[in-house]
């Protein structure tokens, strides 16, 4: 006689009348396979945790956000996010469909170029822009983007010294209904301060000013904020046009659209409030078409979106360690995944998959990362159904910042691997080893 | 080992602790595992019988019956000694 | 003639002392002349009330939180409608209705009515819009400004005199009288809904709501003024007394006329002792005291129903002027086993 299927036994308090945040048990989703490699297999070959990208999915994306603005509006650039990701295999694909490259550092801007893209298809964001940072950009006639007066007055200096000509765009701050408000980069546009730059830009000879660029936020979840946005930037290029008879070459709306993924705090999921490429565009647009810039003029729109991009494409596979309870009875659970690899998990709720069938029972449960840090919990509350030591598990959308902003502590940070079109996996990014941690170290001499 | 007398089991799995007020809700694991423990059975006879119905090794039993008897024991479902009293 | 039998589905029995609509929502669908009404109730808590009151429900359902998802709201949904085929539902929470709001044509494609407000018009009434609001209707609305820091506390001392109201995007609002007690209820707002925290001008005068009922077209089926007689800790009326006010009935109307306001709404508004009216906030939904105006004469649920079948519902125009409402508690005795049974089954 075959045996019986064994599941946990559990027993559960009912929480009498206090709003039960999850209500009934939810058909527990699970993700077995990435673009057709399953779970299991991927581990195997790639240790465990591991990101897995789908390029699949990065085209698809891209391919959705081109056609909502390309259907809108007839003149549109992406241009790459490389602090989003720029492991360069995540960047070609970008490139390949035609990206751009927008970075925020000289490390970022070399990046760039060593991944073959031309200098003059670069726009330099960002606060810190050092004199030989400026320099490389001047001599690869990049987008530069000013920030300040300082950084203003430093170029100037800089373009005299090489006695070259510098391509520009100012970055704007302003109200567009967002709270708060990004005031603390680029030129205000309610004081009239971008207005100030704008002219001492044009009065200078060496910098040739070709456009207008503002970024109002980061996931921003009101599309008609970036309507806001774009007619107060489209004000300005016609201000630009009736003082100094110039048109400008292109208004970069930047990034900032929110990913599916849910922010801590919110009610709703995210997959369901944050809005579609679509309505993004469709805000943008008509912004700009409706303005008084006539049409033959309309300048080229730029954007910069990252998160929206990647966010999606990006997995986190990961094995439970253990199943423990806490003294008030909570059941908790560590994972082999830590904060240190999944720094967006400080403003989502991630969200965490079994790769195979489960026990129906699911019970309110604590993730904790494996580090020996108290601040090292992925979910603080997840319904999870009961799992056992070795289950393999997604956390999916996390192909945004994360190996950006990611730390190396305590151990090696782990292989990043993407499957491609045809549905076999490269790693793009060798898991670390003590000699790549050691290679950077040096002992004093004794 | 041993229930409480106040508590009551419903053979749908539901659970009520009539001394403390409150209620619990089973998986049919669960409430297969108490019935037993009701009965007065201990863990040795529990885990050859489970081992014998279900696809599961002696470890993972051991493991799981403990930490069940553990939430029993927080919800005040079985009977605590003191647990300072290393016997 | 004989009554149409229907069956009824309706959330928010949770009657306690901050209560829902869903038990007067259905007492006054019990009370029409033209329904054989039977009531499906959907709970999210186990302890709701309606669910232990005698001869409420027919049946009861547990269904998941709209924060777990819409899909999985909307699926259970589904599933109770096979079980029971619902002809109508009334939700009666602020917090689910974007998801029934997002789903209405899936649901009316299974056979399930509702009669909600659009999405535009959801979100036009949002708090923090309510200046922008009331310069597109055409109605006074108290000066607003919304922070993003505490920086502009200046702006505000620039704007307004205290006291100032600071309030939530979603709930909340405090009284401030000096800018301690400002910056106070703005990080206890900030933290708990985020941004923008809206300052409101101080509009000194009496509370006064209407309930209503728009159809969609720009008529107004009901509506029906009143005024708290008495507000609990939990700023809730337990008592109101229905008013003769002119003024306030031509203000529902213009804003339904203007808005084409499809569905229940209440608007709670502060008459000034000089007569002026200030439109403080809209409710998107039937408000919990809506069995004043069934007393009245204006059987709101019963209107709904029908507007939400497809009915030619005539506006109605009169209520008794001066009818009261006094709520009260009651302690029920119930059994444990109503309990379990809602507590494991989730239907009972």
């Amino acid at each position: 006689m075959s045996k019986l299927k064994y599941e946990k036994p559990v027993i559960s308090k009912i929480t009498a009348g206090v709003p039960n945040k999850f209500g009934l048990p939810a058909k527990q989703k699970i993700i077995s396979e990435i673009d057709g490699i399953p779970v299991p297999e991927l581990m195997e070959e790639f240790g465990s945790p591991v990101f897995v990208l789908s390029e699949k999915t990065i085209r698809d994306t891209y391919a959705e956000a081109k056609q909502a603005f390309e259907t809108r509006y007839p003149k549109v650039q992406f241009a790459w996010s490389y602090k989003t990701n720029y492991l360069d295999a995540v960047c070609n694909v970008f490139h390949d469909e035609g990206s751009w490259a927008e970075v925020v550092s000289g490390f970022e801007f070399t990046k760039a170029l060593s991944n073959g893209v031309n200098g003059s298809n670069i726009i330099f964001n960002g606060p810190e822009k050092s004199e030989e940072d400026l320099t490389l950009a001047i001599n690869h006639n990049a987008c530069i983007h000013i920030d300040h007066f300082d950084e203003l007055y430093l170029l100037i200096e800089t373009t005299r010294k090489l006695n070259k000509k510098a391509r520009v765009a100012i970055r704007i701050n302003l109200d567009a209904g967002i709270y708060p408000i990004w005031d603390r980069f680029g030129f205000n546009y309610e004081n009239g301060e971008a207005w100030n730059a704008i002219n001492r830009i044009m009065l200078t000879e060496n910098l040739e000013m070709i456009g207008l660029h503002t970024h109002i936020g980061t996931y921003i979840m009101v599309a008609s904020a970036y309507g806001i946005a774009a007619t107060k930037l489209s004000n300005l290029y016609m201000a630009i046009h009736r003082k100094f008879d110039h048109w400008l070459k292109y208004i970069d709306l930047g990034g900032g659209f929110a990913s599916k993924n849910t922010l801590k705090g919110a009610y709703m999921p995210g997959s369901e409030t944050c809005p579609s490429f679509d309505d993004y565009a469709e805000a943008i647009s008509n912004a700009i078409i409706s303005s008084e810039i006539p049409h033959e003029n309309l300048p080229v729109l730029f954007m910069e979106t990252g998160r929206a991009l990647v966010d999606d494409a990006g997995y986190l596979l990961t094995t439970v360690l253990a199943n423990k309870r806490s003294t008030v009875g909570r059941r908790t659970m560590v994972i082999d995944a830590g904060v240190n690899l999944l720094f967006t998990s400080f403003w989502y709720n991630l969200g965490v998959f079994p790769s195979k069938e489960v026990s129906s029972h699911v019970e309110e449960s604590t993730i904790y990362g494996p580090l020996c840090m108290n601040i090292d919990v992925i979910r603080d509350a997840i319904n999870f159904p009961q799992s056992k030591v070795g289950d393999q598990l997604v956390i999916e959308r996390v192909g945004a910042y994360n190996m950006t902003q990611w730390m190396q502590f305590i151990t090696f940070r782990p292989n990043v691997v993407l499957i491609d079109l045809n549905g076999k996996a490269h790693i793009i990014r060798r898991k670390e080893n003590l000699d790549s941690i050691q290679s950077f170290e040096v002992k004093p001499e004794k | 080992m041993k229930i409480t007398e106040e508590i009551k089991i419903s053979d749908n799995g539901f659970v009520f602790n009539s001394r403390t007020g409150d209620s619990f809700n089973l998986n049919p694991f669960g409430l297969e595992l108490i019935k037993q423990i009701v009965e007065g059975k201990d863990f040795e006879i529990i885990r050859d019988v489970m081992l014998d119905k279900y696809d599961v090794d002696d470890l993972t039993i051991e493991k799981d019956f403990y930490e069940f008897c553990a939430l029993l024991k927080h919800h005040q479902i079985i009977v605590q000694g003191d647990p300072l009293d290393f016997k | 003639m004989s009554k149409q039998k229907i069956t009824l589905a309706v959330t928010g029995l949770n009657n306690t002392d901050n209560p829902g609509p869903g038990v007067p929502v259905i007492r006054g669908a019990k009370e029409s002349e033209d329904f054989d009404v039977r009531v499906i109730g959907l709970v999210y808590e186990n302890l709701e009330p309606g669910i232990y009151m005698e001869d409420l429900c027919d049946r009861i359902f547990q269904i998941p939180y709209p924060s777990s998802g819409s899909d999985e709201l909307i699926e259970r949904i589904e599933q109770i409608h096979q079980q029971e085929n619902i002809d109508v539902l009334i939700p009666n929470f602020d917090a689910e209705l974007f998801s029934f709001m997002k789903n209405e044509q899936r649901l009316l494609d299974k056979g399930i009515h509702m009669f909600l407000p659009s999405l535009k018009q959801f979100q036009e009434r949002d708090k923090d819009k309510l200046a922008d609001y009331g310069k597109k209707y055409g109605v006074k609305v108290p000066g607003s400004l919304n922070l993003g820091t505490i920086n502009q506390i200046a702006d505000l001392e620039d704007k307004f005199d205290y006291p100032v109201m600071i309030k939530g995007q979603f709930y909340d609002a405090y009284e401030a009288g000096n800018e301690e007690q400002v910056k106070q209820a703005f990080h206890k707002i900030s933290a708990k809904w985020g941004f923008p925290v809206i300052a409101q001008e101080f509009v000194k005068g009496t509370e006064v709501n209407v309930i209503a009922l728009g159809d969609g077209k720009g008529n107004t089926i009901a509506a029906v003024p009143m005024r708290k007689q008495y507000i609990t800790d939990k700023g809730k009326a337990w008592g109101g007394i229905t008013l003769a006010d002119e003024k306030m009935m031509e203000l529902t109307r213009m804003l339904i006329k203007k808005t084409k306001w499809k569905g229940g709404m209440e608007l709670e508004l502060i008459k000034t002792s000089s007569g002026e009216y200030f439109l403080i906030e809209i409710n998107p939904r039937i408000p919990a005291w809506v069995y004043l105006a069934v007393g009245a004469g204006q059987n709101i649920p019963d209107a709904l129903i029908k507007l939400a079948l497809g009915w030619d519902v005539k506006p109605m125009t009169k209520y008794k002027i001066g009818k009261m409402f006094v709520r009260y508690s009651y302690d029920m005795i119930v059994d444990l086993e109503k309990f379990a049974a809602i507590s494991m089954n989730k239907e009972i």
